[in-house]
């Protein structure tokens, strides 16, 4: 199978925006075969997935900033003792983990960014 | 196979209302992140899926099976993301956001217990359901028995073919909760106290102890005899150790338990019937006491016979202060010189808690108890002076606590350690009671949460009693561990009250004597012989 049997030329609309179709049924035939009717649905899947991944990031962000005032807040308590000793310890180690996750998030944004282009 | 405990802590509070309202507030935070987290772990999981849902979209696209993105000589565009490595990071995102949430509900779980934020309600709970139970064992006994019974038998039957063996000690798990409440059900019926009125005390179990000590004594005493003897007997190695905390003070009230029934052999010759008084000395030259009274030993002519419970755990100031037990640690206290104004503290295991508790209620006058420890112990109705500080230590399921069919009074000075028997997978944890009792492990490799739970020493694969003194001694590390500040003001006053350096240990042994006073041949220091008055 070649390139050419994949889609057909571009409408003339946005690169990643499907096309109206002219009957429903087409609709559903392009989305399953590469015979599709002028559009390929690879593009909107890498848009959907772009979309997906910096909305994910943004709330990832959101929640590693959250957890470090949280981590702030729950260490200042006056608990003593092995378990307090923990606690806090491990209060700690989530304040370092959620920005590492936060990080690797970014990248997983960053990385729909690099693979979209040809 | 370990078995760990892990505690709760009712009573004792030392809390102001703000470091209460603090403490929900965190704990609501922390649960609250944990919430985030958790929906954010699946909303990453989501994102897989909808990434391999979408490339699914364009099966046979060239970009998509090699995920390069490519442009066709006409200019069509074929765009592929680099899809493998999303993958791997949302699978990573979601096992961390995932660990960052059950970490934050572990920590949430720690504060809760240290602090004991939902104690009242459970506590509340417990005591609903316990009149529940009486009321329905008043009313319906035998459907009441019935239903016991297939709790008790679908318990065993259940933990038996999960151990791979037979073993009825998983009846005493399954009725766990219930058993306070059929206690008090039981003993209702015995004194024929009227529906209705159940809620209005909790000491029935103590008035039909109080009616079946009235048979069981007399009739033991024909057994046994009536006359109570007793003496100072030479230890020939140490086995009380000095004591300056109430895990110190367990450990050497195990060892003296065990030792005394031969299950371990320190070589010291002290044998059933024996308790241990200390002296203290504290740099003012003033002297104070701890008394180690192990538990029941059933041995036909010990003063800690299995019917002087009975006795003990009457409603009575005259029944219970008959108890042989009693009378042996009354006559020893006297025995060893303990002034009327000497703080003294009492640690006791089981039948040796009820009688701490008995002296600290009926003996008031006469010394000055100012701590009580007991561990196994059903003394929920004796009526201990509130000056008197009460730590007890339960175990869930041991069965014994429970015979008093009531929770433990939740004073300021009266503190009670729950602790909970879980099975848990091998090596998670190291062994957490060390040999002199200490308080401050070190973390176990690989404990995750050391202090999510206690093991319990030397326990068995299978599942054995938990009224054995080790499994209190777990549950009391584990409270300690968590730095409940409520534990830890008990913990002081105990110190507090034996403070200095130990001058003495002395052991005292009681025999009954059936007929003529005699004194045993193996007398040691001096021998003291008393007259059950009572009987």
């Amino acid at each position: 199978m070649s390139d050419d049997q994949c889609v057909v030329p571009r409408p003339s609309g946005s690169a990643g925006t499907p096309p109206s179709s002219d009957a429903p049924a087409l609709d559903a035939f392009r989305n399953v075969t590469p015979f599709s009717y002028r559009y390929c649905a690879c593009q909107q899947a890498a848009i959907d997935g772009r979309d997906l991944m910096q909305s994910l990031a943004r709330s990832t962000r959101s929640a590693a900033a959250s957890l470090a005032d949280t981590v702030t807040h729950c260490s200042a308590i006056g608990w003593t003792g092995n378990a307090s000793n923990l606690y806090r310890e491990q209060l700690r180690q989530c304040g370092r983990t959620a920005p590492a996750v936060a990080k690797r998030a970014d990248t997983a944004a960053r990385l729909t960014l690099i693979g979209g282009t040809p | 196979m370990n078995w760990t405990v892990s505690s709760r802590i009712y009573g004792g509070q030392a809390y102001s209302a703000a470091t209460i309202e603090e403490c929900s507030g965190i704990v609501a935070m922390l649960t609250a992140e944990s919430e985030t987290w958790q929906t954010l772990g699946v909303m990453w999981t989501n994102a897989k899926l909808s990434i391999q849902r979408q490339r699914l979209k364009a099966p046979l696209c060239p970009a998509m099976a090699s995920g390069t993105s490519t442009t066709n000589q006409d200019g069509t565009v074929h765009t592929a993301l680099p899809y493998a490595r999303l993958n791997e990071h949302c699978d990573a995102q979601t096992a961390d956001c995932a660990a960052v949430a059950a970490r934050l509900d572990q920590l949430a779980d720690l504060l809760v217990r240290a602090y004991s934020l939902y104690s009242q309600a459970e506590l509340t709970t417990q005591r609903v359901v316990n009149e529940l139970i009486q009321q329905a064992t008043m009313l319906f006994p035998q459907q009441t028995a019935l239903a016991a019974g297939a709790l008790a038998v679908g318990g065993a039957l259940g933990g038996s073919v999960a151990e791979g063996g037979v073993n009825g000690i998983h009846a005493l798990s399954s009725t766990a909760w219930a058993q306070e409440g059929l206690m008090a059900g039981a003993a209702s019926l015995i004194t024929g106290t009227q529906p209705g009125i159940g809620p209005l005390s909790t000491n029935e179990v103590n008035r039909a102890a109080t009616m079946l000590s009235m048979v069981t004594a007399p009739a033991y005493e024909l057994v046994q005899g009536g006359r109570l003897t007793m003496w100072r007997k030479e230890a020939r190695t140490e086995v009380v150790r000095e004591s300056h905390s109430v895990a110190e003070a367990l450990e050497s009230l195990r060892r003296l338990g065990e030792e005394r029934l031969g299950k371990i052999d320190l070589d010291s010759g002290l044998q059933y019937g024996t308790i241990a008084i200390q002296e203290y000395r504290a740099a003012d030259g003033s002297s104070s006491w701890l008394i180690t009274i192990p538990g029941t030993d059933g041995k036909l002519d010990s003063p800690f016979g299995w019917p002087q419970n009975v006795e003990l755990m009457s409603h009575t100031e005259r029944r219970r202060m008959q108890a042989d037990s009693a009378r042996l640690v009354a006559e020893a206290m006297e025995s060893a010189g303990i002034g009327p104004d000497d703080p003294v503290a009492l640690v006791g295991h089981s039948q040796g808690g009820i009688v701490a508790a008995t002296i600290a209620s009926d003996m008031k006058d006469d010394y000055n108890i100012q701590h009580v420890v007991t561990a196994g112990s059903p003394v929920a109705n004796h009526p201990i002076p509130a000056s008197t500080w009460v730590t007890s230590i339960e175990v869930d399921d041991e069965l014994v606590a429970a015979l008093d069919g009531a929770p433990n009074p939740t004073t300021d000075t009266w503190l009670t350690v729950r602790g909970q028997v879980h099975r848990a997978p091998d090596g998670m944890l190291t062994p957490s009671v060390n040999e002199d009792g200490s308080c401050t492990p070190p973390l176990g490799a690989g404990a995750d949460m050391p202090f999510s739970a206690a093991s319990v020493r030397d326990a068995s694969d299978d599942k054995e009693i938990s009224h054995w003194l080790k499994y209190h001694q777990a549950a009391y590390r584990n409270a300690i561990d968590l730095g409940s500040p409520a534990l830890q003001r008990h913990e002081e006053h105990f110190r507090r009250v034996i403070d200095g350096e130990l001058v003495e240990t002395t052991y005292w042994q009681g025999r009954m004597i059936p007929g003529a006073v005699t004194a045993p041949a193996e007398s040691g220091v001096g021998v003291e012989t008393l007259p059950n008055l009572a009987k």
